[in-house]
């Protein structure tokens, strides 16, 4: 069978994905949201004996250098050579989409233009001579709906012909005006002269363009001195004569360009008025209302996800109980006793205590699919920029910032969102700041042990307020040291608000929720394991266990376990924050996930079923600790080492075990120090 | 932003050159029907204009084919339709006379008044709307930021920028000015020479703005809005 690559682009919001889905099948995200795409993705397809391979490129607007999707996008198309490239126009807005292909053409790709939409844009009385369009720009267009699997055999019959089509040179193509052609004529000219390989590859005049645009990454694989010198002078004389920028010039002539052909193949029958979209920025964006009505769909995210998510929560709760005590029951007597322990302990405790936030995962991702799907969430970005653009970071880290209060993983993955990388990295980076839903259950067990009745609502508001306000220092100092770099211009889109059709949103929250439980299946299963046998592992000899009950074997086992024995270890570490051996083993054992700090303390001072509500726990507490301890310990749980389910998925979202460990050991480190002059001070003090 | 007239035109010659500038702003380009309609006059009287102004290569112009400006065309009719907005905004800002009073003035005066006045103008007309309260020293402040080199961006940047109109006003791009990236950035999404961009309000601390351009809806911050020189209407 012969096989052919197609490459897909298009700009954010035209509905490049849908169409990517009608053409390969593939169960894949949907969204209505700038830059949503961000990774590569490829399908493939079979038609008229042909095996066509698709190619999502990252959805951009232009083709410059000065983004990594835009470079990522152009390079495929120059390095990798597609047969052919779908430009995926939004024909409901017309002008600027072409933008993007008049600057494919350049690169003399052979291209097939999709007219997406269509149906929105002959609603909108825009009628178009797609006859006399197509002999403008020399390419075959095919009118699809992605979302309603419209024209997909169409677009797939001009994908095959015009790969089996003999490449003609193009005689359409943007011209420049007199002067810049002149210079672009005059550095074709010294390109001739230049290393052949280069030229061969990128096509001469594109080449030109270029270097007279002073693409940075052109200009660096241009070597030759004679040419630096001839587009030196090429720039300095349009500079002279236009007044401006030789590329912000040609910009502009490329959209005259488009005006032209748009004007002679495009007629609107009604005058843009007023539409409902309008009517409801006016409200969601206004100057009073638009923040109250932001925080009151952030609380109803909050409550769907964390309140009515606790139900199914609780059911499967219920059922790793369930599960862990019928392997217990049905157990054969005496028999490798710790197999049962690491199943039920480690296995089950370990990825079960992740799946049962799946319900509540399930229920965030399909908020914010409905958020992103209607285009609110560009309106949201909107209203927070103002705040979070003094800390450094983009209007849009409000949201995974957010949900980190419910839980930093689902956190970590909503930073999906943010197109730039540094930006990303910061919130990532400060997002276990934001206590997390587990660590309440340390205050829920302190804050009642150490201060009394009418200290304890206050007590609570302050750890979150510090977490709060680290975040935000992190945030900062991050940005201006590591994260340097200029902040992104915010200039962002605000598509049109569209109704979210259920399969977009199902297939986006089953796509993020597959990754989730993937995760849980593969990183958290083996670092639970990892715990499980830190925490189990030397076992405590025979002769020591006679004549100790079953609490006192558990409290000595732990302390003669790996943990227990590092716990002890970092004792004289820990000692000048106020912390002793116990406290340290529990910290150790909180790695694995932050509520186990609690069962962890139960076991160490021998309470029956520990929890966080448990008064002879609490008792413990009071009679050992002083109060600044105390603090000093939900101080440190706020702030230090990330549970290992967020440590994996740092790792996952960055790529790089540098950025998860620099994570690790960064909030480990700070979580030291606050923690430190903290008891230090209060010690003189108290 | 000092301009200077290569080619003086007459009142009326001039009349002609702004409604091509706002016709070709919103459709593209001009019909001579289009001007005669919006111009109040007969259709013959607008072809002996277009031949003048052909001739002194402000506009393309054939018989019985659409009507461009050429560069040369539009920065002529840029800088009335700058002197026009000016005047006005002054009139109604500073001296707070009425709407449409300062419109009738604005354009007679448009013709006539000389642009380092209209500049002054529009430096006054900042000043008054950064100290609702100013009470002295007018004149020296105004000769103090002629001077200093580091005048608001506002000013720098040409007398009027996106961040400055209001909301539901229109205006024209003339020029991006910002470095690198964000001009092209700027430019790429649309937001290049010749565009008609709206403002359609403003996020609720004033900053980010919304505005359309090219059919779309935009947001930017004011910072970005800034670079973007224009001429309002």
């Amino acid at each position: 069978m012969k096989s052919i690559t197609v490459a897909l682009a298009g700009n954010p919001n035209s509905g490049k994905t849908s169409v990517f889905n009608m053409l390969t099948g593939a169960r894949q995200h949907v969204g209505n949201y700038p830059g949503v795409t961000v990774e590569k993705k490829e399908g493939q397809c079979t038609h008229r004996g042909w095996r066509i391979t698709f190619v999502d490129l990252p959805g951009t607007y232009s083709l410059t250098a000065y983004s990594t999707e835009e470079l990522i996008a152009r390079s495929y198309i120059q390095e990798d050579r597609p047969d052919v490239v779908v430009d995926v126009v939004d024909a409901s807005n017309l002008e600027r989409n072409l933008y993007l292909a008049t600057q494919i053409m350049e690169m003399d790709a052979p291209m097939v233009l999709a007219f997406n939409m269509s149906d929105l844009a002959k609603r909108r009385g825009l009628e178009f001579d797609l006859t006399q369009l197509s002999q403008l720009l020399q390419m075959p267009i095919v009118p699809t709906v992605g979302n309603k699997g419209q024209g997909r055999t169409e677009l797939l019959d001009a994908i095959v012909e015009t790969a089996g089509a003999e490449r003609k040179e193009r005689t359409h193509r943007v011209t420049y005006g007199g002067e810049i052609e002149d210079e672009l004529l005059r550095i074709e000219q010294t390109l001739g002269q230049a290393d052949g390989g280069v030229v061969a590859r990128y096509g001469r005049r594109w080449l030109a363009i270029k270097l007279l645009e002073q693409d940075e990454d052109v200009t660096s694989k241009i070597r030759d001195p004679e040419v630096q010198e001839a587009v030196g002078q090429s720039v300095a004389h349009l500079r002279d004569i236009l007044g401006d920028e030789p590329e912000i010039v040609m910009a502009d002539r490329r959209y005259g360009f488009i005006s032209g052909a748009c004007q002679e193949t495009i007629q609107s029958s009604v005058e843009r008025r007023h539409d409902v979209s309008d009517t409801i920025d006016a409200v969601v964006t206004n100057r009073i209302l638009g923040l109250p009505i932001f925080l009151m769909l952030m609380y109803v995210v909050f409550f769907l996800t964390f309140k009515v998510g606790s139900y199914p929560m609780e059911w499967l709760e219920t059922f790793f109980g369930a599960l862990a005590d019928g392997i217990t029951r049905h157990w054969p007597e005496g028999r490798a006793g710790w197999l049962q322990s690491l199943l039920v302990d480690g296995v089950i405790g370990g990825v079960g205590g992740v799946l049962v936030f799946l319900p509540n995962i399930l229920l965030l991702f399909m908020a914010i699919a409905l958020l992103e799907d209607s285009g609110y969430m560009a309106r949201a970005a909107f209203v927070m920029d103002r705040i979070m653009h003094k800390i450094g970071l983009h209007g849009k880290s409000f949201i995974p910032m957010l949900i980190g209060f419910g839980c930093s993983v689902p956190a970590i993955m909503a930073t999906r969102i943010l197109e730039n990388r540094r930006n990303r990295l910061t919130t990532i980076m400060v997002i276990p700041l934001m206590s997390c839903g587990a660590r309440l259950t340390i205050y829920a067990l302190f804050i009642p042990a150490f201060f009394a009745q009418q200290w304890q609502g206050p007590m609570l508001w302050l750890i979150y307020l510090i977490g709060i306000v680290l975040g935000i220092v992190a945030a900062k100092v991050l940005r201006l040291t590591v994260f340097r770099g200029e902040t992104t211009p915010f200039v962002m889109e605000l598509p049109p608000y569209r109704m979210p059709t259920s399969k977009g949103v199902l297939v986006h929250t089953w796509q993020r929720a597959w990754l989730y439980i993937r995760k849980a299946g593969t990183i958290i299963l083996a670092l639970s394991i990892v715990l499980w046998f830190a925490m189990n592992f030397p076992r405590l000899p025979a002769d020591r266990l006679s004549g100790l009950d079953a609490q006192e074997a558990r409290q000595q086992g732990l302390r003669y376990s790996t943990v227990g024995r590092v716990g002890s270890a970092v004792e004289p570490v820990l000692q000048p924050l106020g912390f002793d051996w116990k406290i340290g083993t529990a910290l150790i054992g909180s790695v694995a996930a932050k509520e186990l700090f609690v069962s962890q303390l139960g076991i160490i001072y021998a309470v029956e079923s520990p929890d966080e509500d448990s008064p002879s726990l609490r008792e413990q507490l009071r009679t050992n600790y002083t109060p600044l301890v105390g603090f000093c310990v939900m101080l440190f749980c706020l702030i230090s080492a990330p549970c290992v389910a967020t440590v994996a998925m740092a790792r996952q979202e960055t790529q790089s075990w540098r950025w998860a460990l620099f994570q690790f050991f960064g909030l480990t480190g700070l979580a030291y120090s606050v923690t430190l002059v903290v008891y230090q001070v209060g010690r003189i003090w108290l | 932003m000092v301009l200077e007239s290569t080619q003086s035109l007459s009142a009326s010659l001039e009349d002609y050159l702004q409604a091509i500038f706002w016709t070709v702003a919103a459709k593209g380009v001009a019909r001579a029907k289009d001007i005669a309609r919006q111009l109040g006059v007969k259709a013959s009287s607008v072809t002996g204009a277009l031949q003048t102004l052909a001739e002194k290569r402000f506009v393309h112009y054939q018989p019985y084919e659409a009507i461009t400006l050429t560069a040369e065309g539009f920065d002529e009719a840029a800088r009335v339709a700058q002197r026009h907005f000016i005047v006005r905004e002054f009139f109604v800002t500073v001296l707070g006379l009425d709407e449409a009073i300062a419109e009738k003035e604005a354009c007679r005066m448009e013709h006539c008044l000389g642009d380092d006045i209209a500049q002054r103008l529009a430096m006054l007309m900042e000043f008054v709307k950064a100290h609702p309260d100013m009470e002295s020293g007018v004149s020296q402040l105004l000769a103090e930021r002629c001077r200093s080199a580091e005048m608001p961006a506002s000013v720098r940047s040409g007398p009027v920028t996106v961040a400055d109109l209001r909301s539901g006003q229109r205006a024209v791009i003339v020029a991006v000015r910002s470095g690198g990236a964000l001009a092209r950035r700027l430019v790429d999404m649309g937001l290049g020479r010749g565009a008609l961009v709206e403002v359609e309000g403003v996020g609720p601390t004033g900053d980010p703005i919304r505005v359309r351009i090219r059919g779309y809806q935009l947001a930017l911050r004011r910072m970005e809005a800034a670079a973007i020189s224009v001429v309002g209407r």
